[in-house]
């Protein structure tokens, strides 16, 4: 009888799946918290993307505005947001391992939680 | 003589079982009592604080609306207004031309709009804020519930000792 893993104490194992069960809920928060942000680019890349290139508008930079044309902004923007949604997409990922190990760990020990 | 022993050896497995559960239960306690302390009430407040930003700002461009409605139904091509410049100071000041405002519309961006461009935009943000808020208070609600329900079980253990 080999074992992969180093036996470990009831205590040990209750810890480690709380902190995997933390560790999951972390990254869903973040999820949420940045598809929240995506949400309110879209929202402004709505509110400027029909206006000509030229529209003069300002843009808040370390708490002072700076002048700019909505052609210069919208792309920027844009790029914002995708730099965002490629965030998502790898806590996506994220979120499919640990939930992946989690089950793991609950599968290997056995765990079952009373009143979920 | 032996099974005098024997009871009194019994009876002391008894008491070590007894205190073990005691101190497990103990445990539990304080582990509950430190999560919705230290977890669930700060995610609570920040949920709550986070929700009052939004009404904030939701209510600053339902009253840029206003006035925009005001601008438009009064045929105001110019006006006359007073500018906090700071510490409860005011000039006065006159807007020569109320044909384009500039509108703050998110992420640090002000944009120059025509009167109809704004309200057309203020409606859009309005949805988008009152979205948020109804998810917000969601979430408030869930954490809330969350927070009930674990109290309840404290209850529960404490009574049992």
């Amino acid at each position: 009888m080999s074992q992969q893993k180093q036996q470990l104490t009831e205590n040990q194992i209750i810890e480690h799946y709380k902190d995997l069960k933390s560790q999951q809920q972390q990254i869903i928060s973040r999820i949420s918290e940045f598809e929240s942000d995506v949400g309110e680019y879209g929202l402004v890349i709505n509110a400027i993307q029909n206006l000509e290139s030229n529209r003069k508008c300002f843009r808040m930079v370390g708490g002072v505005l700076v002048e700019r044309t909505v052609g210069e902004v919208l792309p920027q923007i844009k790029q914002n947001r995708d730099g965002i949604k490629e965030v998502v997409k790898k806590l996506d990922e994220n979120l499919s391992i640990k939930t992946k190990e989690l089950n793991d760990f609950v599968a290997l020990y056995k765990i079952k939680i009373t009143s979920q | 003589m032996v099974s005098h022993s024997h009871s009194h050896t019994h009876q002391n497995q008894k008491d070590i079982e007894k205190e073990k559960l005691l101190k497990e239960r103990l445990d539990s306690i304080k582990y509950y009592e430190t999560f919705i302390n230290e977890t669930l009430n700060v995610d609570l407040n920040k949920s709550i604080e986070d929700r009052e930003k939004v009404l904030e700002n939701l209510e600053n461009y339902l009253e840029l609306k206003s006035n925009i409605e005001l601008l438009i139904e009064n045929k105001m091509d110019s006006m006359k207004t007073m500018i906090n410049l700071g510490s409860e100071c005011y000039v006065k000041a006159r807007v020569q031309d109320t044909s384009y405002i500039y509108v703050d519309i998110g992420l640090g961006i002000h944009v120059k709009y025509t009167l109809e461009e704004a309200i057309k935009f203020i409606n859009e943000k309005e949805t988008f804020l009152n979205k948020t808020v109804e998810n917000q208070t969601k979430k408030i609600n869930q954490i809330k519930t969350k927070i009930d329900l674990i109290q309840n079980g404290l209850k529960e253990l404490k009574h049992l000792e």
